[in-house]
């Protein structure tokens, strides 16, 4: 079984996961919950033009804002950015298929909002801004200088998937953090000195 | 394991039936086989090989489609129940039982959540692996009080099975010598870390009834020669259990007893056998065997045995009881006092009390500990229960140092942000309270008058709420916490109370409805797990409970199990059954 056609709207998912649990047969449910069908049809793959794509959630002019969001907030260090792991392709996936339509539209709304507060400030798209300038106006959002606290907790929804989804990249998760997938036992104390990094491999997200 | 053990139609009369194949059918199984009886277990669900079934084992979260997440709609459609459950994600959401096929209904003004894993090995593929014995305070209580009725057993029946379960099982703990909280025969303990050991001191030499203890577990931290003769290896310190662990370092069906019981070829398995109902014979008050409805195509087919063990869990094998229905027993099987379906209890975790600690920065743990530590109960007798209720609680307890998940919502942007993101927080330390909840005749379960399921079977209906005792004892238990904590001097302590939104059957430690006794007038089971008004039938599950008493129940119901098939065998060899 396949959905329809490639746009993850809410009825065609909702139709095809309906037909999915018709399923007759306890192990090809299985199959079909445990991932392999479920993936295929709605699988999140990195992509390399995110940005420059309309998404299943943003359209293609916010996506690109959505980009330079991500890198603004985890920018470039002896690690890559959010941006560089498609935090912003990750974003629109996850919000299509994890959340539901309330958070999606506080979402939108915010990548909007930035996007007419970098107009307002300095004439021209957030895409095109230099990073500092892109840095002043998300700490002044963070500050309520020229936000409001509705705009603030809307841009912690972006902020949270930003994080989450970082962190839980490959790169995330096993370069800007220590990932031990098979510790091989516990010890209660190790020592521990500042800069040294946080354990990447965690038992659930 | 060989294929030939699976089995559909047959006219064989085994020796014995057991149904359901979770922590208590595993263990009946492995009883009955390993004392040369010719054994059916019977599962509801599909087959879960051990390693080869585990599709989330080992992937980093990058590998799922949704980072581990699962998807919104698949959540409504099939596991709006399920997803309650703390250990419900992407990568072990296939062991949960779906809600849409396995529909149950709530009494108006009530709530009750059922948590479910309707597959080969049941919920021991899922389970928190929390292993205590019930103490002896916990046997007198009902009696004591005058609330329940009175367990016809005492701990010292228990004692032995309990030695002889853990010995296979394999439990890490440390022994303490405590009377409300017995020692197991135990692996070696994990570790504490350094604000756990503050703590531990603080308590110890302040409190003389409170004690802090590293929880108890089914995880091979040494195997022994009976567990290497399992296929078993040592925990690896992962924590990612429900996923289903390649290494079988902890207890599950499929790690443990399943291994033992194919061993001896007694084993058969009818996977995909719904169980309907028993058949009964009112010539000779005997069951015969049980009706099975396909689990796909919906066929009837029935199965036949000298003697069944109900071990479908709490809920399931009250159930199947409510369900077979003759006109000895219009009620229900064995039901001739009524107290079928009454007296359900859960367990109430929901106060918890935690803050920061200062001190500890430069220390960190390594590896995922896949267990907390513990205080015991320390309300297990009369004097010593709280202001205005009955019973007590214990405490889960862990310290752990913060980190990026916890802080997407904080202030930051750039660089610093991202490198205060990848270090360690700050410590802190919590407690949660596990409580007792007391057997109440009007929390029940009955079946649905009109309301089925997909294969014609009767819903269950749950009628089931927290009474003021559980409340108060949960204020008492969040007061109690956050006083500990702040004497210990753990800072910006905070406490809460969640048992307005959190309704019974979250704990997933439901017990009774079909419980023990000594007079057949009040309940449905002897002290062996025998129904008092059938010799062949047994309930070996939580539902043969008569309090909840406060540890986790799992490694009761392997003790209980273990002693019920013993008498049976015996009953069996002396011609009684
Ligand atoms: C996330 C989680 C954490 C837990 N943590 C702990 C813990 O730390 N310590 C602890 O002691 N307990 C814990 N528990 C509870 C523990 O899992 C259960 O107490 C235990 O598994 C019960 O064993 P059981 O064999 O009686 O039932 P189950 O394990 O539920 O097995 C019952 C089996 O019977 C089958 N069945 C049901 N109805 C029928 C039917 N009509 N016909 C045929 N087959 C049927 C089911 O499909 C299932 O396979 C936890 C549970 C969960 C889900």
């Amino acid at each position: 079984m396949e959905p329809s056609n490639n746009e993850l709207t809410e009825p065609t998912r909702r139709d095809f996961l309906r037909k999915l649990g018709l399923v007759v047969g306890s192990s090809a449910a299985f199959t079909l919950v445990s991932g392999v069908k479920l993936n295929q049809a709605f699988a999140y793959e990195m992509t390399p033009n995110s940005a420059h794509r309309k998404g299943k959630t943003f359209t293609q002019s916010q996506m690109a804002t959505l980009a330079k969001i991500a890198r603004t907030v985890l920018p470039k260090t002896d690690t890559p950015s959010a941006e560089d792991v498609d935090c912003h392709g990750f974003i629109d996936h996850q919000l299509a298929v994890c959340y539901n339509k309330h958070d999606r539209r506080l979402a939108i709304e915010i990548v909007d909002d930035i996007e007419s507060a970098a107009i307002n400030a300095f004439s021209t798209s957030f895409a095109q801004l230099i990073d500092s300038q892109r840095h002043e106006l998300l700490t002044k959002l963070e500050r309520l200088d020229g936000f409001n606290h509705d705009q603030k907790s809307k841009f912690q929804l972006i902020k949270h998937l930003i994080v989450f989804g970082f962190f839980t990249s490959e790169v995330g998760a096993t370069q800007a953090l220590r990932y031990l997938p098979v510790p091989g036992g516990f010890t209660g104390s190790i020592p521990y000195k500042k800069g040294d990094k946080a354990w990447g491999s965690h038992a659930f997200y | 394991m060989n294929d030939k053990m699976y089995i559909e139609q047959t006219d064989t009369v085994f020796d014995a039936i057991v149904v359901g194949s979770g922590i208590t059918g595993g263990w009946a199984a492995k009883e009955f086989c390993e004392r040369g009886l010719n054994t059916l277990m019977i599962e509801r669900g599909r087959v879960v090989k051990h390693r080869e079934d585990y599709p989330g084992e080992g992937k980093g979260p990058w590998e799922f489609p949704n980072r581990s997440k699962v998807d919104n709609l698949l959540v409504e459609q099939d596991f709006h129940q399920q997803k309650k459950c703390y250990a419900f994600h992407d990568s072990t959401k296939h062991f949960f039982g779906n809600d849409r096929e396995l529909p149950y209904s709530t009494k108006e003004g009530t709530d009750f959540t059922w948590i479910r894993a309707n597959q080969l090995g049941g919920k021991s593929l899922l389970w928190h692996r929390q292993s205590y014995r019930l103490c002896e305070d916990d046997f007198l209580a009902n009696k004591r009080d005058g609330v329940g009725n009175d367990w016809p057993i005492r701990y010292d029946d228990l004692k032995d099975e309990y030695s002889y379960v853990e010995k296979f099982v394999g439990i890490s703990g440390q022994a303490e010598g405590l009377v409300n909280l017995p020692d197991s025969e135990f692996l070696p303990p994990f570790e504490m870390t350094s604000p756990e050991k503050m703590f531990k001191r603080f308590v110890d030499k302040n409190y003389t009834e409170r004690h802090v203890i590293m929880g108890r577990c089914a995880h091979l931290t040494k195997p022994t020669q009976l567990h290497i003769e399992q296929g078993r290896v040592q925990c690896q310190a992962r924590n990612e259990c429900q996923k289903g662990c390649s290494f079988g370092a902890y207890f599950s069906t499929q790690s443990s007893t399943l291994p033992a019981a194919a061993k001896t070829n007694n084993l058969h398995i009818a996977p995909n056998s719904v169980v309907h109902s028993l058949i009964y014979d009112d010539k000779t008050n005997k069951v015969l065997g049980v009706k099975v409805i396909d689990n796909d195509n919906l066929t009837t087919r029935e199965y036949f045995a000298k003697v069944v063990f109900l071990c479908a869990s709490t809920l399931g094998s009250t159930q199947i009881m409510l369900n077979s229905k003759s006109k000895k027993f219009p009620n229900g099987i064995a039901n001739s006092s009524g107290v079928l379906g009454h007296y359900l209890m859960d367990h109430n975790y929901n106060a918890s009390a935690d803050g920061r600690v200062e001190g500890y920065e430069d220390e960190f743990y390594q590896g995922r500990r896949p267990t907390g530590c513990y205080i015991p109960n320390f309300r297990y007798k009369p004097s010593l229960y709280g202001e205005g209720f009955k019973r007590g609680y214990a405490f889960g307890m862990g310290a752990y140092r913060t980190d990026w998940r916890g802080k997407g919502g904080s202030d930051g942007i750039g660089a610093d942000y991202k490198s205060k993101l990848t270090e360690p927080g700050e410590w802190r330390l919590g407690l949660y309270a596990q409580g007792e909840m007391l057997p109440r005749f009007e929390n029940q379960v009955a079946l649905h008058p009109t309301k089925t399921d997909k294969w014609g079977i009767p819903q269950l209906d749950i009628n089931c709420q927290w009474s003021d005792n559980e409340k108060l004892m949960m204020e008492d238990a969040a007061q109690v916490g956050a006083d500990m904590l702040r004497k210990a001097g753990v800072l910006d302590v905070k406490s809460r109370t969640t048992y307005d939104h959190n309704a019974p059957g979250l704990a997933i430690h439901e017990v009774g409805t079909a419980r023990m006794g000594r007079d057949p007038k009040d309940s449905i089971l002897n002290g062996f797990n025998q129904t008092h008004d059938i010799d062949n039938l047994f309930v070996s599950d939580g539902a043969a409970f008569c309090s909840s008493a406060v540890v986790n129940p799992s490694l009761t119901f392997m003790a209980m199990t273990v002693r019920a098939v013993k008498y049976c065998v015996n009953e069996m060899n002396n011609k009684r059954i």
